[in-house]
């Protein structure tokens, strides 16, 4: 874990009110590491990120995804579900992925670049904005407030939070009475604490932040902490505990941002319809891939397969062709791959289709004979039948048929209805 | 980063997975090093993937590689950082190896635990704690040694493996040694890395020893192997094999390659039961039994004599009924042999712990690029359907469609052209169903071998097919396996079981021995160009594209309307090829 701010003094209340908290060292949890991860660098999110933009899942009418494309997709990438539901509605609420209204489907969102390209000071604010806005979701609609959670500063509130517990967790079933004690204290020392970590001026939103914290928007402040990867659980000794993390630290402003690790940008076509694609690879290549393979491993480097069902039946040959010339970027392609990219879609060409109400079809020969030839049996024929069969008009009701040729002596077998 | 880290091999991803890049300058130090304490899953070209496992490290500390040379070599050898909670996995697996161990006193068989908490824990357990006899100590246990087996696969599903240092029965003593000039009047000295494999086995002779499976690629010699193995041994062995065929392969080769007489060596099969210092049975006789509920009467040659040692040849296709005898045979010592050691039923755990771990495993191009079997070309013939039996294809059930675009007649055309471009190759032609073999080798006028043809003829077409006194051999499926005919160099695959992995393989094994001169063999499968038969085709290459060969693939349609001209590239038949060379 990060050492503590040695030069950081809390204010009386607020030391009294730590100290006043059955608290425990992060490090129990945590063990001792060396360097917290780079904040939403991690290759999972950039994974759902791609999987949103690749027209496989479609937003619902609050803007997050159907949980049955989700399925469908994680089944097949062996992709935690409900870790993929809680990462993609914060890439949509922080504006990082948005929907597409025209193709039912995800599109980059305001701060795509940003999240793409590893732009931190970018990212922050999208941060920000997100956790606010599923703090704003997550508040029940009938619950009144003065204000949108936008203007309600509760990110500063976390920070100063963070700031106060720096290192220590708190029994999490009473994370939120924690919090709203904390927004009761003094506003000034909230207030100091805050221009002690350069936080502009929190005058007003110090005075109505414990307004934002009743029972439900508790609820509201920690699923929004969970769902933006601010704070973790865990148990100990039979007790769930929570506490805030590196990447709220970063983002909120106490704790430096770490240096980008290497990135990951390894791709590969292989003969055995592989394709090995780095998870920092640009969105424009990764998105395609998610699109037209098979996703068979989720990892820094993503595993792909070329699969002729999937590849075949695709409707449209213009995405296809886009796939066709990422790969061609991998270098030469092995033959097998090329010979599969080759073949022709089993889709389009023309077909004709016509009306009918029934198909009969006939024991033998003689008996299809006997039903065409018969004077009251022959006006419900339309033509064109295929070889063997007889087709009923379209205008003629069956069961008419159906009765004159059963009183004519016919065996009728219905063989579906 | 460094550059110097970049061009590392490994990627080390979070699920104990490896990717090894096969054009890092550190490749060959990378594969090596993985080698010890991880299975190679696929080897297609550039990249390399590789598995680590609790059996793979369990394999890797049997042979006395430490969890910190795991680390060092991962961390040194990685392209980008390894997963943290990567490294406490692999010491967690690592660390349960030795925990457990089983020797052998003046008490009897024992079981040592050197964690208390873990004794109590498996103590508790219920099927662990029915094979213990009886406890002697806070982490001391007699073992009944009938149940050495059980216990051992007991403790491998929870997750503890067992260190075996009880030691073995000494067999009754056989002398032999391997001949320096064979039977035939040919030099033979084992290869390098059968030597070593044999050694690695033998473990001089101690209790760390004497019980391991090999993993060599089809052709490279397993069956030299196990003969080293019983020349170190000196002791009287049971060689278990897949089919008669094999059996007699195996007593031809004891013959021609040992010091050991003809009457040291005792074949037992269906047709023949002879039992001798030496025996060579058939898996099928062993679990042979008159009706559902009889008793599998053969498995009592394991206790006609003092067996020192047992081979089991394709030890990934051992029957259950088997591995229940072999858990009772853990007092002598066991040899794995196989070309791939996956397999269907997942029950690596089971031969890791009734058979041994795996000590050695060659990847496939490792022992081509040395020489040691034959250099493959694999080419996929596309052949058009003929237009009248389209329909008949569009309209058949799914099960009709494939056996219809196998028994494509275009496709004995195809044969015969590329008959053409190998004259004087001793060729095989494979195929799934009789009747098409049937016609082809009538209308080639080459012998047809199946499976009802009796094993005197077999025995027959084969030594004539070595002796080169007939080229071609038309072979159903009875020939996947274990079936040694060195001189082949082309196989013509007419049609094949679905998608069969395991059999496109099997079958490019038969013509992997090392031939005379360019060392090269060529293997073709005809396909019906669009047809579920090319999907299937395409599962099939799977295991081989993952071991490193590729296929040319070749448009007939479009080959003979080139009339490309044979003399400007005599040696490679399809040299206008879709694709890029293998």
């Amino acid at each position: 874990m990060p050492k503590p701010n040695p030069k950081l003094i809390l204010p009386g209340s607020i030391r009294d009110f730590v100290a006043r908290q059955a608290t425990l060292p992060v490090e129990t949890f945590l063990g001792n590491r060396e360097t917290p991860d780079c904040p939403y660098g991690q290759y999972w999110l950039r994974a759902v990120a791609a999987m949103l933009l690749s027209g496989r899942i479609a937003p619902k009418a609050d803007d997050f995804p159907n949980m049955t494309d989700v399925n469908r997709i994680c089944k097949e990438a062996n992709f935690d579900q409900y870790l993929f539901e809680t990462t993609s509605q914060f890439l949509v609420a922080a504006e990082i992925i948005r929907p597409n209204e025209q193709e039912s489907g995800y599109k980059p969102g305001k701060y795509s670049k940003a999240y793409w390209n590893h732009e931190f000071e970018r990212l922050r604010e999208a941060a920000r904005h997100g956790f606010l806005e599923l703090v704003q979701r997550s508040t029940p609609v009938r619950v009144w407030r003065v204000t949108f959670a936008f203007h309600s500063s509760l990110d500063s509130l976390v920070a100063l939070f963070a700031a106060a517990f720096e290192g220590l967790a708190i029994p999490n079933e009473q994370a939120g009475r924690i919090f709203l004690g904390f927004s009761k204290l003094p506003s000034a020392d909230l207030i100091d604490l805050g221009k002690r970590l350069g936080f502009k001026d929190l005058e007003y939103e110090a005075a109505s932040w414990d307004g934002w914290l009743d029972e439900p928007g508790q609820k509201a402040l920690l699923a929004a902490l969970y769902g933006s990867d601010w704070a973790y659980t865990a148990d100990h000794r039979k007790q769930e505990w929570m506490f805030l993390s590196d990447t709220a630290r970063i983002i909120l402003g106490l704790l430096a941002p770490p240096e980008l690790p290497p990135p990951v940008l390894d791709f590969k076509v292989l003969p055995n319809f592989c394709v090995l694609a780095g998870a920092d690879l640009p969105h424009e290549k990764l998105v395609p891939l998610f699109r037209h393979c098979k996703i068979k491993r989720i990892d820094r480097v993503f595993e792909f397969e070329l699969n002729k069902r999937q590849l075949v039946e695709t409707s449209s040959r213009s995405s296809a062709s886009k796939l066709e010339k990422v790969l061609e970027e991998s270098g030469p392609l092995p033959a097998t791959v090329e010979s599969l990219l080759s073949q022709r879609p089993r889709v389009g060409g023309e077909i004709r289709i016509r009306g009918c109400s029934a198909i009969v079809q006939p024991e033998s020969a003689e008996v299809l004979d006997a039903i065409r030839q018969h004077s009251h049996l022959k006006g419900y024929l339309a033509t064109g039948a295929p070889k063997g069969y007889l087709l009923i008009k379209q205008g003629s009701n069956p069961n008419n048929f159906v009765n004159r040729c059963e009183q004519l002596g016919f065996r009728i077998n219905i063989l579906q209805s | 980063m460094p550059t110097a880290q970049y061009e590392n091999p490994l990627i080390v991803q979070s699920d104990l997975t490896v990717l090894v890049e096969v054009d890092s300058p550190a490749y060959v130090e990378g594969r090596d090093a993985l080698a010890r304490f991880a299975e190679l899953v696929k080897s297609p070209e550039h990249v390399h993937t590789y598995r680590i496992t609790p059996l793979s490290i369990w394999n890797a500390r049997a042979v006395g590689v430490t969890t910190e040379w795991i680390r060092d070599k991962l961390r040194g050898l990685s392209k980008y950082d390894v997963p943290r909670h990567v490294e406490i996995e692999i010491a967690d697996y690592a660390g349960r190896y030795g925990k457990l161990k089983l020797t052998r006193d003046h008490r009897g068989l024992l079981l040592g635990i050197s964690e208390a908490a873990l004794a109590e824990e498996l103590a508790r357990h219920r099927t662990v704690a029915s094979l213990l006899a009886r406890r002697i100590g806070p982490g001391e246990f007699l073992v009944d040694p009938a149940e050495r087996g059980r216990l051992k696969q007991a403790l491998i599903k929870v997750g503890y493996p067992v260190e075996d240092l009880a030691g073995y029965v000494e067999g009754e003593r056989l002398d032999m040694t391997l001949r320096t000039e064979t039977r035939g009047g040919l030099p033979f000295r084992l290869r390098g890395y059968q030597r070593e494999a044999a050694e690695t086995f033998y473990a001089a002779g101690t209790s760390r020893g004497g019980s391991a499976v090999i993993v060599l690629p089809c052709g490279a010699g397993k069956t030299i192997v196990g003969l080293a193995c019983m020349a170190l041994l000196q002791t009287s062995t049971v060689v278990l094999t897949t089919s008669v065929t094999a059996t007699r392969q195996w007593i031809a080769e004891l013959i021609d390659k040992t010091t050991l007489p003809g009457e040291a060596i005792g074949e037992y099969t269906g047709q023949t039961k002879h039992i001798r210092p030496v025996t060579v049975a058939t898996y099928n006789i062993l679990t042979w039994r008159a009706d559902k509920k009889g008793r599998f009467e053969h498995l009592e040659l394991f206790d006609e004599r003092q067996w020192g040692l047992i081979i089991y040849d394709e030890v990934h296709l051992l029957p259950a009924p088997v591995f229940q005898v072999t858990a009772g045979l853990q007092a002598r010592r066991r040899l794995g042999l196989t070309a791939t050691l996956v397999r269907e039923d997942g029950r690596e755990d089971d031969v890791f712990a009734l058979i041994g771990p795996k000590k050695v495993d060659l990847p496939w191009k490792e022992l081509e690029r040395q020489g040691w079997i034959a250099s493959a070309h694999c080419h996929e013939v596309r052949v058009a359907m003929p237009e009248a039996l389209r329909m008949d294809y569009a309209v058949a059930s799914p099960r009709d469609r494939f056996r219809i675009a196998a028994e494509n007649p275009l496709k004995k055309e195809i044969v015969r052209r590329i008959l053409s471009y190998h004259p004087n190759a001793q060729t095989l032609i494979i195929g799934l169903y009789v009747e098409q073999l049937r016609e082809l080798a009538d209308e080639l006028g080459g012998p047809l071998l199946t499976g009802t043809t009796r094993q005197a003829r077999r025995d027959e077409l084969f030594a004539q097919f070595k002796a080169g006194t007939i080229r071609l051999l038309a072979v159903s499926k009875v020939a996947n396996f274990a079936v040694d005919l060195p001189d082949a160099s082309v196989a013509i695959q007419i049609s094949g079981t679905f998608g069969s992995r395991q059999e496109e393989a099997q079958r490019l094994g038969r013509i992997l021995r090392p031939k005379p001169g360019e060392n090269q063999a060529h293997f073709y499968t005809l396909v019906s160009q669009d047809t579920v038969e090319q999907d299937f085709a395409l599962r099939r290459q799977l295991f081989l594209c993952e071991q490193g060969y590729e296929y040319e693939i070749h448009d007939i349609e479009q080959m003979f309307q080139k009339r490309l001209a044979e003399e400007s590239c005599p040696r490679l038949p399809f040299p206008e090829s879709k694709g890029a060379s293998a």
